[in-house]
């Protein structure tokens, strides 16, 4: 392989984002040791063990598909209803002034100032959790579908009203695909913001999931097993940042996105 | 490009006393009640075959215009009629060209797909599909099926939309200021197909109206020139060409009547400036 291929592959891998990663934790390690710490923060060299023996020992790994249970369900609920309402009342000017108000109302508060509400309707389980998720979720969809929409081009509208397509139809072919790279850009940030909020809402009731977990590592002083699963969380929203990176090349490939190198 | 007209026999401009296409009478177009009329009281007709330009100014309603002819919208006075019915909605037999292609095409579609996006429900796939490669084919575009519309030139892409609007058949055209945004070599290229498109696209002509503000262009395409003028849109003058056909980019251009017809046309256009700045100071 010659050099500049070695550079391409690295590249393309990021591997000098990797080596920063280790630097950092390196680094940490050596503070830590040098001023310490270890009674307020786990050192790199504890919290990796803990971690791989929370997966290993089941129940760090219990905990993680208790979290992602309530989160992917909230999120996957959070992006039907985001995208449907957002189409159905994006492409409707008497539609949009009618819930201007009511949308603008609700969106500033706090998903977690409904965990009482909620917590009267679903109990404290998985379920709850996943509602919250998805009350929190839902906004940035919907809002970036509503703009994706009335963003289309009117131009590409009457293409299809001269072409004859029905009203359903051009939902379909032209409003949903022209929203589709504004409406990948709002699950993403709800793909954060909604981890976020699963992991509070557990960490508030201390009833299961990663939250849950390190609650009670911390009220136990166990400070390598907690930051294991920060750790875990910062692991988990990174992987699923990837994933819908790179479903979104696939899906939204039209978009300059793809043009623009993305490690 | 110029060979596309080779073995064309000449054509004669008038159909006669049939009856025509589009029947355009006393239309009017207001954009909002209390607001001024973009188009006020515009007569003409199309006749079955015919190739008609429609020249004018910026903003003198020509958009507007071929938006009425397709139904796009509807007309504040008057009617258009297509074979003697009024257009109340897009009609199947017309097809409209975009003024601005990198705009009317779907991104999210190749260009096998943009084709087919007219095609109606009804057809099995495959027949679109063949339907598609085969005016695609017929455009000169076989190889570019597969790609996206911004992978391709911006004469490409024209063409493209061409083939698209051609894909169901349609017994008229319009095209709105096709060529504006290619260069010049591109744009004889181009005028040179929609001239193939008019004589015969898989064995029919289609009648073609045809929006531009190059009065060359009009001249070297058209049967008849139709001119507007502006504020509010209204036809100050229309042109019989009669020049034949096949034409030809070089010798028709360098012809004593192109040069007459062109003449032609700016008389009418310098008469009716004149008279818009005698009405105006009429008025002070
Ligand atoms: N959607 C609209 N709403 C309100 N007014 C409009 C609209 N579209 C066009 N107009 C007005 O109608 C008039 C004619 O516009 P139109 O687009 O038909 O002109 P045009 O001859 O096609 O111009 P151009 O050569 O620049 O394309 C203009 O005064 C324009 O401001
Ligand atoms: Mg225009």
């Amino acid at each position: 392989m010659t050099v500049r291929g070695v550079l391409r592959l690295a590249r393309r891998a990021n591997v000098v984002g990797w080596l920063f990663v280790v630097f950092l934790a390196a680094l940490a390690e050596a503070g830590i040791q040098l001023f310490e710490l270890h009674d307020s923060v786990s050192p790199p060299s504890e919290t990796l063990p803990a971690l791989v023996e929370g997966l290993s020992s089941g129940e760090l790994s219990g905990a993680l598909r208790t979290t992602l249970g309530a989160y992917l369900g909230g999120l996957a609920i959070a992006i039907v209803v985001g995208v449907a309402l957002g189409i159905v009342i994006g492409s409707s000017r008497l539609l949009l002034d009618a819930s201007f108000v009511v949308l603008e109302f609700l969106r500033p508060i706090p998903a977690v100032a409904l965990i009482p509400l909620a917590f009267l309707f679903f109990g404290t389980g998985v379920e709850m959790r996943r509602y919250i998720v998805a009350y929190a979720a839902v906004w940035p969809i919907l809002v970036n579908t509503l703009y994706g929409v009335r963003g289309s081009d009117r131009i590409l509208h009457e293409v299809a009203l001269a072409s004859g397509v029905s009203r359903l139809g051009r939902l379909v072919r032209v409003t949903l695909p022209s929203a589709l790279p504004s409406i990948a850009t709002g699950i993403r940030v709800s793909a954060s913001i909604g981890l976020l909020v699963a992991v509070t809402a557990e960490f508030v009731f201390g009833s299961g999931g990663i939250g849950a977990y390190m609650q009670r590592q911390q009220l136990a002083f166990q400070l390598p097993e907690m930051y294991a699963a920060v750790l875990l969380t910062a692991v988990l929203g990174y992987t699923v940042n990837v994933a819908l990176r790179l479903a979104e090349r696939r899906i939204v490939h039209w978009t300059g996105e793809k043009r623009v190198r993305w490690p | 490009m110029s060979e596309t007209a080779d073995h064309a026999q000449a054509v004669d401009s008038s159909a006669g006393t049939a009856e025509p296409v589009l029947r355009v009478s006393a239309l009017g177009k207001r954009y909002s009640p209390q607001g001024h009329a973009a188009l006020a009281g515009v007569t003409f007709d199309v006749e079955d075959g015919e190739l008609l330009a429609l020249v004018g100014p910026s903003g003198c309603g020509k958009t507007t215009l071929l938006r009425l002819l397709c139904g796009l919208m509807l007309p504040s006075e008057g009617t258009v009629l297509l074979h003697g019915r009024p257009v109340v909605r897009p009609p199947r037999e017309v097809a409209l060209v975009f003024q601005d292609y990198s705009r009317s095409l779907f991104p999210w579609l190749t260009v096998l797909r943009n084709v087919m996006f007219p095609l109606r429900r009804g057809h099995s796939r495959a027949w679109k599909i063949e339907r598609a490669e085969a005016v695609l084919r017929e455009m000169g575009l076989h190889g570019v099926a597969r790609k996206f519309p911004w992978e391709l030139s911006g004469g490409m892409q024209q063409r493209v939309a061409i083939a698209r609007a051609l894909v169901s058949r349609p017994e008229i055209l319009l095209l709105d200021e096709p060529f504006a945004s290619v260069d010049a070599l591109t744009r004889a290229e181009l005028q040179d197909v929609l001239l193939r498109v008019h004589r015969d696209i898989e064995g029919r002509r289609v009648t073609i109206v045809h929006v531009t503000h190059d009065i060359d262009e009009a001249v070297y395409l058209a049967d008849r020139v139709l001119v507007l003028s502006p504020g509010p849109g209204r036809v100050a003058g229309s042109v019989e060409v009669g020049l034949p056909r096949p034409r030809i980019q070089t010798a028709t251009r360098s012809s004593t009547r192109f040069l007459e017809v062109r003449n032609a046309i700016h008389e009418v256009i310098s008469t009716q400036q004149r008279n818009t700045i005698t009405a105006t100071s009429n008025e002070e």
